[in-house]
């Protein structure tokens, strides 16, 4: 029988860290990865976004598990969400370097 | 490892396992279906039961009926024959929806409205948007159950404290309860791959629909142009000044000469009636694993090859992932091996929500709750509901008479309205004394339903088409004839399953309890 690790309240503020918190942060990633790609000249930005789009998804399957795994939900929500920071800074430092075109 | 990370991947692998268990098994189940759904239409519409055509003419076959169909129409689509698919579709978009007609390329003649949706038109898209049209949602509660699967299947392998050794143990002759158990370790662990790369590549496939936020970003105002650069697709406004449309047939001798091997899978003509327009063409890819079409575009009016279309390195990464999931290569083999990994799928889905409710049952009704009753109504309506449903389709597409207007929307508002009732049986059951505790009744009185609608679809066809097993067998009609085998041995299993819930039912033995505490 598994325990019950988590009150009901935590369960859900890591249930909607890690799906919310971890779309954002597929979506900073997929952000911050394709504008490097584009920016650094390795990859066209359709490919770089294609590329970065795939891999994105394990980076949200990743948060929900770093969500549940963490020791409290605030510390759940401090790395992904800062992470999400970090690629989105990225992400836009890349694009206004590079520009959308 | 950490106890303390195995009881967190636990409670996350139980939870979500319980709230999208019932979705997962839906997904994997038509998933499962679709491998076959082209067949599936041969057995749900008899009218397209013909033979393969020798050769295959647009100009002469599908032209005439799109020009009397679809004069007006801004696109037109003809999916070429296949060898799972002897018919030609033709498609247009009438402004509202897409509409598409069927042709038997050996006579020209222009199908009767089939009247069922079939395996293309229900199954296939209730696998990938559950019907659910609205605003994109059925796709987003695919992705949000796919993510769903994917913490499943990494969840599971960290609370394994025995992987290696559950990819050995089968105890059949055991206590339900740890031959259930030891079912959905096997399924679980032996198909690991397949799990994972089936729900990765499902994702893969719509990447450009998930990610759109990101593509809004790189793209700025542009987003509409990323399929553009990534298929390397022409799109021609239309010139607004009358044209005709040169020989098709001749672009498509063109397009086979520019592949050097193969054949068509569909044309689309793009503004047919102007003079800018645009035919593309794509080869089926019968011979990759990659969902690569290696489409040639052509002008219109001049037959002239506007474009090649050569995908890069990332594409062909996605094109290959979503052959991967799609299987648009002819390997009946293989095709097998997927159907019955799916199925394997749906046994795992399936028993992991029977261990949820036979781990609390005992506890839950000494402490006076019903949450497993409630569970155990709705995995029931969703594993063997689904299936009842799905037999109670078949069985209404050869019982409603051809011709009744409405006739393919009404065959699935039965599907519906049976899955709804596979639901409300099991939570009635549940409340009726004296078996309320016992929570397989319902499972056991619906596999007998299904046993019995799956012998009487295979009934009904040879009744009402006149295809019975031995004449499709012995003329060749495999789709058919595959369709109602299958069926047969769903009967089967069915009836298996019915008989060996109908032994005694079991409080939780000590043994299963020590078992359960150990896997806990």
């Amino acid at each position: 029988m598994s325990k019950p690790r988590f009150s009901w309240q935590s369960a859900l503020t890591r249930a909607l860290i890690g799906a919310l918190g971890g779309f954002v942060l597929a979506i900073s990633f997929m952000m911050g990865t394709a504008g490097t790609l584009t920016a650094s000249g390795l990859l066209t930005r359709a490919d770089a976004v294609v590329i970065a789009g795939m891999l994105a998804f394990l980076v949200w399957a990743t948060a929900v598990l770093v969500a549940f795994g963490a020791a409290t939900a605030m510390r759940a929500a401090a790395w992904v969400l800062g992470s999400a920071t970090g690629f989105a800074l990225l992400g836009w430092g890349s694009i206004a370097l590079v520009g959308n075109a | 490892m950490k106890s303390g990370l195995r009881h967190s991947m636990d409670y996350l692998h139980t939870w979500a396992g319980v709230l999208f268990s019932v979705l997962l098994f839906l997904v994997f189940f038509m998933g499962t279906l679709s491998v076959f759904d082209r067949e599936i239409d041969r057995w749900m519409m008899p009218d397209t039961r013909v033979p393969q055509p020798e050769a295959v003419s647009f100009d002469r076959i599908a032209l005439p009926h799109l020009r009397q169909l679809a004069p007006d129409s801004r696109q037109w689509l003809v999916q070429y024959p296949s060898p799972r698919d002897p018919v030609m579709r033709v498609g247009w978009n009438d402004g509202k929806e897409f509409k598409t007609r069927q042709v038997d390329v050996n006579t020209g003649r222009l199908l009767p409205e089939a009247g069922s949706k079939g395996g293309t038109g229900f199954f296939f898209p209730f696998h990938y948007s559950f019907h659910i049209k609205w605003n994109d949602v059925g796709y987003w509660l695919l992705a949000i159950v796919s993510i769903a699967m994917l913490i499943l299947l990494v969840s599971g392998v960290i609370i394994h404290k025995k992987i290696f050794a559950d990819f050995f143990t089968f105890r059949p002759g055991k206590s339900t309860q740890r031959a259930t158990l030891d079912v959905h370790n096997v399924s679980s662990v032996l198909l690991l791959p397949f799990h994972f790369i089936i729900t990765l590549s499902g994702l893969i496939i719509f990447v450009f629909i998930y990610m759109k936020p990101g593509i809004s970003l790189m793209y700025g105002s542009e987003a509409g142009k990323v399929s553009q650069e990534a298929f390397g697709q022409v799109i021609r406004a239309p010139a607004k000044q009358a044209g005709e449309l040169a020989s098709v047939d001749a672009m498509v001798a063109q397009a086979q000469a520019l592949w050097g091997s193969g054949g068509v899978r569909r044309v689309s003509v793009r503004n047919p009636q102007d003079r800018n327009a645009t035919v593309e063409i794509q080869r089926r890819p019968h011979d990759q694993v990659a969902y690569e079409t290696h489409t040639v575009t052509f002008d219109g009016a001049t037959g002239a090859v506007l474009h090649r279309q050569n995908v890069s390195a990332a594409m062909t990464v996605q094109r290959f992932f979503s052959g991967l999931h799609m299987i648009p290569f002819d390997h009946w083999w293989l095709r097998w091996m997927y159907f019955a990994m799916g199925l394997v799928s749906c046994v795992m889905i399936g028993t992991g929500l029977l261990l949820w409710v036979e781990k609390r049952r005992v506890r839950q009704e000494k402490e006076g709750r019903i949450s497993y009753r409630i569970v155990n109504a709705v995995a029931a309506a969703g594993c063997m509901g689904t299936l009842v449903a799905t037999l109670s389709m078949l069985v209404a597409n050869k019982l409603l008479p051809a011709g009744l207007p409405g006739r393919a929307a009404l065959e699935q508002w039965i599907f519906f309205a049976v899955w709804l009732g596979a639901l409300i049986h099991p939570l009635a059951r549940t409340w009726q004394p004296p078996h309320c505790t016992d929570t397989r009744i319902a499972w056991r009185e619906q596999a007998w339903a299904g046993a019995l609608l799956a012998v009487l679809a295979v009934a009904m066809n040879a009744v009402v088409t006149g295809d019975h097993l031995l004449r499709t067998l012995d003329r060749g009609t495999l789709a058919v004839a595959g369709t109602d085998l299958v069926l047969l041995v769903a009967a089967a299993f069915a009836a298996i399953t019915a008989r060996r819930l109908s032994a005694r039912p079991a409080a939780i033995s000590p043994e299963a309890t020590s078992m359960m505490k150990a896997a806990a």
